[in-house]
């Protein structure tokens, strides 16, 4: 697709915007029972319940939380310029993932599931104020992403440490199946539970957008540009902990979205990072939303885990990507 | 005629229902749907999940196959229709959530750790499925059951451990404890400081000089990580050494009156060795 | 068009980059900053443009540059580091379009003052030919002047270039010297420039630097003399003439 400064690439958004409206329907319609995928929605007096209160807030949720996922992709990877970068590489994912282990290690979830997002969220900003306190006064690139890799690695062995003294086995598999990442039987009330984060995560990222244009020439011509690097990057960092925080509280640890969809995406831009942000929001809607279509499409047996395909997705794109940049031809 | 057996077609009795006709009920986890088995009159369960159907899984799935099955969804929850649902305390948290949201009455089970915890389980399901007069009769039985065990310990406790796969152990303050005792067994894993769930290192095994092993036996023809740590070399020795003995796991991940056929099964283990 | 830079100073942690420097520089010209290695070149240029911590002020047209609106100093100093590199392989003309920020409001299009900048810093650099290629595929050369259109860009009154031809061949030094000397026909250029004749030929006025302080400032003939660079540079010089501008030839080190 041709790109130039002066072009809005509609027919990208069109592309991508009418994938959505294909997607969407179709996932509304789905359904599943223990024979495999059902279309329909049952009986009349059962419809309503079925598409409101089962089918709309899983759709609802697959677009919020995989539009977060490749908006945060795509503003990380503009930030830190670099393609291998990822949501989960702030130890975002895995703060919210061990905050919510917390809750269902004081039985807490038990009594109200909310409660159970709540904590994760907790977690995630838990996550970034470490961050801030291990790289913010130099606030430098690399130093952000080695303090990611300790938070990563923190609650990573923090939560081994919660699953080790569970209550009892059921609920270790309970935690660990959360945390494979799904949207089954989610319901509205995590839908208003998670906008007013996200929403003001995403305002967080689309105000740094012309930042992380400049950024493409280095720090010290951004800044001749008139753009703060250090503002872009808290108004990034912030916004990816609250919104990526929030998606990880609802649906566990989705991964590989965040990496991919920027990543196809980013020729078709021009490589302006500004003009990623919107396409990947969609494109990462997309993506999720057919990926969580596809395990309701697979014959019977129990449910797949959202976050086991897309890693399975994600996992041998990334393995292509590494060897790319090690031959060193990344564009 | 085995314990078993009674129970099972005691479990079968018809009983005339007066006036209303009793709540249908859907469950959505293993134990809970093992309790509805027991407790329930075959028309009032909808479905049941798809574990309960597994031999390996439950003491009661030649039962369980004659019920739609369900994987624990909202979305067939509904389909089904129940008047009432029953879960697990543990588990579907988001499954169980959303049923309420929709105006289901879910009952929460939590599981059970000792006899008394069997009792109090039954008593929730016979209440909310109308059944308390079954639900007593069971616990009359079981009652009679173990005091039956009490009577029949003649002899020192044997100093026994129970194997699971992965090398855990059963600890103080569970439901197989409480069934070793009453086989007259002393559970030597509670006795080296093991709280609950947990493993017992191979050589603290080996110093404590149990009379008996017990092998939880789970999907022993699959090949797993977990099942070759019983045949970790110092076990077979040991294993050459005492006697031992197989429970099948599904006795012990749930707690039913089945589960007391797990002591008959320790008790001749016990004599067997003498 | 005047700046005005007063006691600037940068102190680094370990050491003194720039000692307290006063200057007036007037529209109209390039200055060529020069002196020895790690005299504070470049410090004093990323000190103006505000890059890096300072004391003092620095105001233009007495009005201060340091506080304040971000945007306004970037539409009035527009600033070209030492090897400037772009991270992703955009398309030149995008890259060209980069320094259009400072003029452009969040979330607007590029409007037609911007197009016509855009046009005209390629044209001046030459590198309207490229305009659709990727810039992971230009030679260095090719690659310097593109990023000099993005600097031309801008269209600011004030440009500041750290070693604009260090890696340039001559016929490409040539070019850029006198697309510089064009742009600073109605602005001025502060350029940190290591090769001499090239300053002296194209500089109206020349500041020496060393060891972080100014020690010679006026014009080249004055400037850069054989004693001056004897002194500064620690060389003994070639000094000469052609077509009437001068010749300098560093010929021989002084030990």
């Amino acid at each position: 697709m041709k790109s130039s400064a002066a072009s809005f690439n509609w027919p990208l958004h069109a592309a991508l915007v009418a994938a959505l409206l294909f997607v969407i329907p179709l996932a509304l319609l789905t359904g599943r029972s223990s024979a495999g995928p059902t279309f329909g929605f049952g009986g009349p007096d059962l419809a309503a319940a079925i598409l409101f209160e089962i089918r709309l807030p899983r759709v609802l949720l697959g677009l919020l939380v995989g539009g977060t996922l490749g908006l945060c992709g795509a503003a990380l990877q503009g930030l830190l310029r670099n393609p291998l970068a990822e949501p989960g590489l702030l130890g975002v994912s895995s703060g919210a993932a061990f905050g919510a282990v917390l809750v269902f290690y004081f039985g807490l979830a038990a009594a109200q599931s909310l409660l159970l997002p709540l904590g994760a969220v907790a977690g995630s900003l838990a996550a970034l104020a470490t961050l801030y306190a291990l790289a913010g006064r130099r606030g430098d690139f690399l130093g952000i992403i080695l303090a990611g890799i300790a938070i990563n690695a923190f609650a990573a062995a923090l939560t081994s440490l919660a699953l080790n003294f569970a209550p009892s086995p059921y609920a270790a598999l309970e935690i660990l199946f959360w945390m494979l990442g799904s949207l089954a039987d989610r319901s509205l009330a995590h839908v208003w539970l998670v906008l007013p984060l996200m929403i003001p995560g995403w305002a967080m990222i689309v105000l740094a957008a012309r930042g992380l244009d400049a950024l493409t020439l280095g720090e010290d011509t951004a800044q001749s540009l008139g753009f703060s690097p250090k503002t872009t990057q808290w108004l990034v960092i912030g916004g990816t902990a609250l919104a990526v925080g929030a998606a990880v509280a609802v649906a566990g640890v989705v991964g590989f979205v965040g990496l991919v969809v920027p990543h196809l995406l980013r020729s078709a831009v021009g490589y302006h990072a500004s003009r990623l942000l919107g396409p990947s929001f969609l494109a990462g809607a997309v993506l999720t939303l057919s990926a969580d279509l596809a395990i309701r499409l697979m014959p019977s047996g129990p449910e797949l885990k959202l976050g086991v395909v897309t890693a399975l997705l994600g996992a041998p794109f990334f393995l292509r990507l590494v060897l790319r940049s090690r031959r060193g031809s990344l564009a | 005629m085995s314990l078993r057996m009674l129970l099972f077609q005691l479990s079968l009795l018809p009983i005339v229902a007066v006036g209303e006709p009793l709540p249908t009920v859907a469950s959505i986890n293993l134990c809970s749907d093992q309790l509805v088995l027991s407790v329930a009159d075959p028309e009032q369960i909808r479905s049941v999940s798809w574990l309960a159907a597994d031999a390996e899984e439950s003491m009661l799935a030649e039962q369980a196959r004659r019920y739609p099955l369900n994987y624990g969804s909202a979305e067939e929850i509904l389909r089904f229709a129940p008047d009432v649902v029953i879960a697990g305390m543990y588990t579907s948290t988001f499954t169980r959530q959303l049923l309420r949201d929709l105006g289901y009455r879910v009952v929460d089970l939590a599981p059970e750790n000792n006899i008394a915890d069997i009792e109090r389980n039954l008593r929730i399901v016979g209440a909310a499925l109308q059944r308390a007069d079954r639900a007593e009769s069971l616990i009359r039985q079981m009652r009679a059951t173990v005091a039956a065990f009490v009577a029949s310990r003649h002899s020192e406790p044997v100093a026994a451990v129970a194997i699971r796969p992965g090398g855990f152990t059963v600890g103080a303050e569970t439901l197989a404890e409480e069934l070793m005792r009453l086989a007259g067994l002393r559970n030597v894993a509670a006795e080296n400081g093991l709280d609950r769930w947990g493993s017992l290192s191979m050589e603290t095994l080996l110093l404590s000089a149990p009379s008996l092993l017990i092998y939880t036996g789970y999907r022993r023809d699959e090949r797993s990580l977990a099942n070759l740590v019983l045949e970790h070399p110092a076990l077979a020795r040991l294993a050459r050494k005492t006697a031992t003995a197989t429970v099948a796991a599904k006795y012990w991940s749930c707690g039913l009156p089945e589960s007391l056929h797990s002591v008959e099964l320790l008790k001749r283990a016990v004599s067997s060795r003498q | 068009m005047k700046l005005a830079i007063d006691a600037v100073a940068v102190n680094y942690t370990q050491r003194i980059a720039v000692r307290p420097t006063s200057l007036e520089l007037d529209s109209g010209r390039v200055v060529a900053l020069v002196g020895p290695n790690g005299a504070g070149k470049s410090s004093l240029l990323k000190a103006i443009a505000g890059l890096v911590p300072r004391t003092g002020t620095v105001a233009c047209d007495d009005a201060r540059l340091d506080a304040g609106d971000a945007r306004r100093r970037a539409r009035t100093m527009a600033y070209l580091p030492q090897s400037p590199f772009a991270h992703w392989p955009m398309k030149v003309r995008d890259l060209v379009a980069l320094g259009r920020l400072p003029h452009r409001a969040f979330g607007a299009g590029p409007s037609p003052a911007d197009r016509d900048a855009i046009e005209w810093a390629m044209r001046e650099t030459k590198v309207e030919t490229l305009a659709d290629r990727a810039v992971d595929e230009l030679s260095g050369g090719e690659h310097a002047r593109v990023q000099l259109a993005r600097a031309f860009a801008v269209r600011a009154p004030i440009l500041l270039v750290d070693e604009p031809v260090a890696q340039l061949d001559p016929y490409h030094q040539l070019e850029i010297m006198r697309a510089l000397a064009d742009y600073a026909h109605d602005a001025l250029v502060i350029a940190v420039m290591h090769d001499l004749t090239l300053a002296a030929r194209f500089a109206a006025r020349i500041v020496l630097m060393h060891d972080g302080a100014v020690v010679a400032d006026g014009a080249p003939e004055r400037v850069l003399d054989d004693k001056t660079l004897r002194r500064y540079y620690r060389v003994e010089p070639f000094l000469g003439r052609n077509d009437g501008q001068p010749l300098i030839v560093p010929w021989r080190t002084l030990d």
